[in-house]
C-alpha cells in the first residue's frame, strides 16, 4: 500500500512537460459511478449544481462554462428518453452528438435560468462536435432496454 | 437549521477486496470517526486529470489528500437524488487552491472543497464549491461528523 507521500510522488509525476490548448473537450465517463465529466478548457473552476443530477463548472476568473457532470448518467439519459423517446433511435446508431441531450433538457425545462445554463452547455457541446458511443453509456442497460422502458411508459 | 449528527453506518464502507486486483492508487486518510482508512483512486480517473492540467493533478494530490485526512472537515452520509445514494462526501478547507497552471491562488469566502467517496471506499469525484448551509441539508441524508 502506498503511503501518502508516495501517493503524492506518484501523483506528480503524471504532469505532463506540456498542455496542447487543442486537447479539449476532455472527457471521463466512470461507468462503475455512472458519471460522465466533460470539460472545456482548464479554467480554475467552482462547481455549481443545478439540479440534483447535473453539476456545471464555472470559471473563478471569467465565470464562463468550463465544463459539467453528470451523477447516475443512464438514469438522467433514460428520462430524457422519456420526454423524447425518438431520440433512441440516434443511440442505437453508437456514435451520438451528445449535445442533443442538453438541448432536450432545455426545451423541457420551464426554468429561464436552466434553460439558459443547458443552452450554453449545447453550444460548448456542438463547438467541439462532442460525441459518445452509446454502447458505453449503456452497457448493462441496453437501448433497448430504453425503448421499451419508454414505451412502457 | 444547522444539521444533526448521527452515527455512521460502515456496513458498507470497506475497500472491496477486489479493488486491490485492479489498477488503483490508495492515499490514507481518516474515517468519519476519526480512525485511519485507506482510500482508492481508479487509475482511469487519475489520468483523466493529469490530462486535464498541472493544477489538476495539484489539487488531487495535495487538497483531496488534505481534506481525507483533516480531522475537523465535515463528512456526510448518503447523496440525496431521485433516491439515496450510498457513499460519503467529505467537506473541508485545505490551506491551497490551484489555478491550471499549479500556482496556489486565493480561497474565496465560503468556497469549499467537496471529496466524494463510494461504498467501496473509493474516491471519485472532487471539486470545488460555494457552500450554503440550506444546500448541504437538501443534499445529503446524514451529517456522520
Amino acid at each position: 500500500m502506498q503511503t501518502n507521500t508516495a501517493f503524492t510522488d506518484s501523483i506528480l509525476s503524471l504532469s505532463h512537460a506540456c498542455y496542447s490548448p487543442q486537447r479539449f473537450p476532455l472527457s471521463y465517463l466512470d461507468k462503475k459511478n455512472d458519471c460522465l465529466e466533460i470539460l472545456f478548457a482548464d479554467d480554475a473552476y467552482n462547481g455549481e449544481r443545478i439540479d440534483g443530477r447535473v453539476t456545471i463548472y464555472r470559471s473563478i476568473e471569467t465565470r464562463e462554462l468550463v465544463g459539467v457532470l453528470i451523477k447516475g448518467l443512464s438514469i438522467w439519459v433514460s428520462r430524457i428518453l422519456q420526454h423524447f423517446p425518438g431520440v433512441s433511435i440516434d443511440l442505437q446508431a453508437g456514435k451520438f452528438k451528445f449535445g442533443l441531450f442538453f438541448q432536450l433538457e432545455q426545451f423541457v425545462s420551464t426554468d429561464p435560468h436552466l434553460q439558459l445554463v443547458y443552452k450554453q452547455l449545447y453550444a460548448e457541446a456542438e463547438r467541439f462536435s462532442f460525441q459518445l458511443d452509446s454502447n458505453e453509456i449503456f452497457s448493462e442497460r441496453t437501448t433497448k432496454d430504453l425503448n421499451s422502458e419508454c414505451a412502457t411508459n | 437549521m444547522s444539521i444533526v449528527l448521527k452515527s455512521l453506518e460502515t456496513s458498507k464502507l470497506c475497500i472491496n477486496s477486489t479493488l486491490i486486483n485492479r489498477s488503483h492508487h490508495f492515499l490514507n486518510g481518516l474515517s468519519p470517526g476519526r480512525e485511519k482508512w485507506e482510500f482508492a483512486i481508479t487509475m482511469g480517473k487519475v489520468t483523466h486529470t493529469s490530462n486535464i492540467s498541472k493544477g489538476a493533478l495539484n489539487t488531487l494530490a495535495d487538497c483531496v489528500q488534505s481534506v481525507i485526512a483533516d480531522s475537523n472537515a465535515r463528512v456526510f452520509q448518503g447523496i440525496k437524488r431521485d433516491g439515496i445514494e450510498e457513499g460519503l462526501c467529505y467537506l473541508g478547507l485545505p490551506p491551497t487552491r490551484y489555478n491550471a497552471h499549479g500556482d496556489k491562488i486565493g480561497i474565496a469566502n465560503q468556497d469549499e472543497f467537496f471529496v466524494f467517496v463510494n461504498h467501496d471506499r473509493e474516491i471519485y469525484h472532487w471539486l470545488w464549491e460555494t457552500v450554503s448551509a440550506s444546500d448541504l441539508e437538501n443534499r445529503f441524508l446524514r451529517r456522520v461528523r
